[in-house]
């Protein structure tokens, strides 16, 4: 028996995994799909490469965060320090001793784990939802340390981080001879990375310490008194989430040439949190499809004008009338699409209810 | 090397920034003991506060107008958001209020730049404080001092009411059960969105005051509202008297740090929390057992 | 019973999120009558009480006091209208003083009682901390509490000897009688079914959310079916 069902009191068939084998075709299609598409879309629409080229290092963003977010239940509002950690290792990286991509994306990986463990470590201590400002706080500290280049002022360098211009000119990576500079190459790098990485967090979530992290969201208390160290699995988890979030971040800087302080700011958190929300929180492919929307929502919605005021608007309508987002959406339409509706009725007649000041 | 005159200054400075974030943080405060609210969206009513500030200031109204009008603005901008975005989520995880106070901070400053634009607001201190006075032969600004003396009296006058009052004990018991509150007869929805409603003021309040002595620009709540959570853990969580102590800590190490190592003022306020979370999770002034939930 | 009881609970069905509780739940509560409802751990008695006060409005049914429909009503709304409850593990505010505690109830509404009379023992605590008071005394200012604010017609007392001393079970029950005494309408829920039956004029039997049983309290306490199949007593 797995400890999520001791929590529960289930036992028999495991219904509960994540993504199960239909969520994992669709998976494996949705890779092939974007395998095969490359070379058609590099041809007739090379914009969109670069688009979808940040789809897939968002959605690893998303996933990673989801693994603390919805799935373990901590809210992490800091994740912006992974991602911008994972970045600036590989200006470091690849601006001195090597391209080489195995080495650079090991390192990006290092850096990030350390930096979620230091933080997860602290953080941890809030009381409830103090974690997440705590995660936040602590986030804008590398934020500062970035911006205002502190590790060259105390060591009297010239520059590490390079303030507020970031670190500029990232050359692509190199494995075997092979460069990936063009972003047709780096379009594939990033599919197989990114594949590789959520095939794992999928793997992870659904292991013995998946089931534990689901069960630290599910009932605390109780699995404190089976015996399990609480504390240490939530700074296991948000490491491991960190880690994967830090190969975002080391995915994303290339691309766009520059690791900058704004991937360590407050927003680019945001942007994942909202990204989850809108997905789906704690269902791990809802997020991904969240990422997607939210990508290409930017591509459209920045014709029309500030396109982070709707998001705004779009998030808060969300987490009142949607908190489940697309993921949660799309389950109940295909269960009974009637129940669907009558649900929403509901949903409309209770929120007017709840604003007269009725408590229920 | 730093002079005496330099040093008192900072400390007036400091003292200052530390009873108008006393302000701010009075209002967190109320909002997360009563309804276990963490509202990031406060450093955006703050800000709020600011902006009205400025635009009355520039309609040709004079400040004092501007330093009573403002505030309830952002009063009935308060009392919108908690009716129209919180009530709806009472009693749901506790998570969905944070994610919602996010998007409204999201949703504030975006509107924010699309009326007032991007760049930093030039908001002038009254023309009759703008002179300086001296004590003992140290020069300090009159504003600065109006502010000092102004706020310490208002955070004194909650600080009262809260411990002397029949609303302070109406509040104390709603923090502590409000279903039994409504029970006996209350309207604890009501006493909710009231309070929301004068933390906003409150919060209005302290922008207003701050706009002239600080950059009015479309990001400055985040820096605020980090500052305040800050003060919150370093102080510990629902200890009102904490808050209010380790805000007049926090204002003088900001006062100080400006003065010494200006850039570092933000990071050494983290470090502090990070120290007060290591050697005492529950705040400089919680007890081990406070647990606010 | 006369033709308009002060409470009348018709056919409500009460959830707890996803869980029925109550099912189809009927009673009645005539003006000056002391009812008790009695029955098991879980078996929804407190839910009646939460269920008639509004804070657990029931899904289906009506609750009607003095006539009038209150289901759907706020809980301070069906306070002002009459009704008190004097909850479960009594939920006074520790932290505030006995005067504190006694005066808020009494800010809600105008009636000036001066519960101070009735319960002598909270007289010399006026300014100790509740947290601090004894189970018997925190129960009698649970009661006082229920007593003033608006005009009390109809007190729900859940538990109100839950965890107590012999000798303090006493002095509650005298309370009651007191309050009966004084025309004040009471439904009882309680644990200890003896002693409610022998203050109550009538009682339900309550289980797994259904009403079982209705009789007098003598007929109840002599009813040695009733006692065993339900009640769980030799």
């Amino acid at each position: 028996m797995t400890v999520l069902d001791r929590l529960l009191d289930r036992s028999g068939a495991r219904t509960d995994e994540v993504l199960g084998r239909r969520g994992r075709v669709a998976l494996v299609l949705v890779f092939c799909g974007l395998a095969v598409a490359g070379p058609v879309i590099d041809v007739i629409a090379t914009f969109w490469l670069h688009v979808l080229t940040r789809v897939m290092i968002f959605a690893l963003f998303a996933i990673s965060l989801d693994l603390v977010f919805g799935y373990t239940g901590l809210p992490s509002f800091g994740h912006a320090a992974m991602f911008g950690v994972g970045g600036y290792t590989v200006a470091f990286v690849t601006l001195g001793p090597t391209q080489n991509l195995l080495v650079t994306i090991a390192t990006a990986a290092l850096a990030s784990a350390t930096v979620a463990l230091l933080i997860g470590w602290l953080s941890v201590r809030g009381t409830g939802l103090f974690f997440a400002f705590l995660t936040l706080a602590f986030a804008q500290v590398l934020y500062l340390v970035a911006f205002n280049d502190l590790p060259a002022q105390l060591l009297g360098a010239d520059k590490i981080t390079g303030g507020d211009n970031g670190l500029v000119g990232i050359p692509g990576y190199e494995l075997f001879g092979v460069e990936f500079g063009g972003l047709f190459e780096y379009y594939y790098l990033t599919l197989v990375v990114v594949g590789i990485c959520v095939a794992l967090l999928i793997r992870i979530a659904n292991s013995e310490f998946g089931r534990v992290l689901q069960g630290i969201r599910e009932n605390e208390d109780r699995l404190t008194a089976l015996g399990y160290d609480v504390t240490r699995y939530k700074v296991i988890a948000f490491t491991v989430s960190g880690t994967f979030t830090g190969v975002a971040g080391a995915l994303y800087a290339p691309l766009v040439r520059i690791a900058h302080p704004s991937q360590l700011f407050w927003l680019t958190s945001a942007d994942g949190i909202i990204m989850i929300l809108v997905g789906g929180i704690g269902t791990l492919w809802g997020p991904m499809v969240g990422a997607a929307f939210i990508t290409v929502f930017e591509e459209f919605a920045t014709v029309v004008g500030n396109w982070h005021l709707y998001l705004g608007v779009l998030f808060v309508t969300m987490v009142i009338f949607l908190p489940g987002g697309i993921a949660g959406a799309i389950s109940t339409v295909a269960r009974s699409p009637r129940e669907a509706l009558s649900n929403a009725r509901r949903a409309g007649r209770r929120y007017v209810r709840r604003v007269r000041g009725d408590r229920h | 090397m730093v002079g005496f005159e330099a040093l008192v200054r900072a400390t007036i400075l400091g003292l200052q920034f530390g009873t108008t974030l006393a302000l701010l943080v009075a209002g967190l405060t109320l909002v997360f003991g009563l309804m276990d609210v963490i509202n990031l969206a406060h450093g955006s009513l703050y800000m709020l506060g600011a902006y009205f500030g400025v635009t009355l200031v520039d309609a040709g109204g004079s400040f004092w107008l501007a330093l009573v009008v403002a505030p309830v603005a952002v009063g009935v901008v308060g009392l919108l958001m908690e009716v129209f975005t919180l009530r709806p989520l009472y009693g749901r995880e506790p998570l969905y209020q944070i994610l919602v106070t996010l998007g409204l901070a999201f949703v504030v400053e975006e509107s924010v730049k699309e009326v007032w634009g991007t760049s930093a607001q030039n908001f002038a201190a009254p023309a009759v404080l703008a002179g300086s006075i001296d004590i003992a032969g140290v020069t300090y600004s009159q504003y600065q001092a109006f502010v000092l003396l102004f706020t310490t009296v208002l955070v004194a006058a909650i600080w009262v009411g809260l411990e002397r009052t029949n609303v302070g004990v109406l509040l104390q018991a709603t923090a502590h059960d409000p279903e039994m509150v409504d029970a006996l007869g209350f309207d604890v929805s009501r006493v909710f969105t009231g309070v929301f409603a004068v933390s906003a003021v409150l919060a209005g309040l302290a922008g207003v005051l701050l706009g002239p002595a600080r950059a009015v620009t479309p990001s400055m709540w985040f820096n605020v509202v980090l500052l305040a959570f800050a003060i919150i853990v370093i102080g510990g969580l629902g200890n009102f008297r904490g808050a209010i102590v380790a805000s007049l800590l926090v204002g003088l190490l900001t006062g100080y740090a400006a003065l010494l190592v200006p850039s570092y003022t933000e990071l050494l306020v983290f470090a502090l929390m990070a120290v007060v979370l290591l050697v005492r999770p529950a705040g400089i002034f919680g007890t081990a057992t406070g647990d606010p939930g | 019973m006369s033709a308009h009881p002060v409470l009348a609970v018709e056919g409500i069905d009460t959830y707890y999120g996803r869980s029925h509780v109550l099912f189809d739940l009927s009673l009645e509560v005539g003006a000056g009558e002391t009812v008790a409802l009695i029955g098991n751990n879980g078996a929804g008695k407190t839910t009646t009480l939460r269920s008639i006060m509004g804070l657990t409005p029931p899904e289906r049914g009506r609750i009607l006091f003095r006539g009038e429909e209150i289901q759907g009503c706020k809980p301070n709304e069906i306070r002002r209208r009459g009704v008190s409850l004097v909850p479960e593990d009594r939920r006074i505010f520790p932290s505030l003083t006995v005067a504190e505690n006694v005066e808020l109830a009494a800010a809600a509404g105008s009636t000036t009682t001066d519960v101070y009379d009735r319960f002598p023992v909270l007289d010399d605590r006026r300014d100790q901390r509740a947290g601090t008071l004894s189970g018997g005394e925190q129960q009698m200012l649970a009661i006082a509490r229920g007593l003033v604010g608006p005009p009390t017609e109809l007190l729900l007392l859940d538990e109100p000897t839950e965890g107590l001393a012999p000798q303090i079970v006493e002095d509650v029950s005298e309370v009651v009688e007191a309050l009966t005494d004084d025309g004040i309408t009471i439904l009882l829920v309680e644990q200890n079914a003896e002693l409610a039956l022998e203050l109550a004029d009538r009682a339900y039997v309550i289980e797994t959310g259904r009403i079982v049983h209705e009789a007098g309290g003598d007929e109840l306490l002599h009813d040695p079916e009733v006692l065993e199949t339900h009640l769980g007593v030799r």
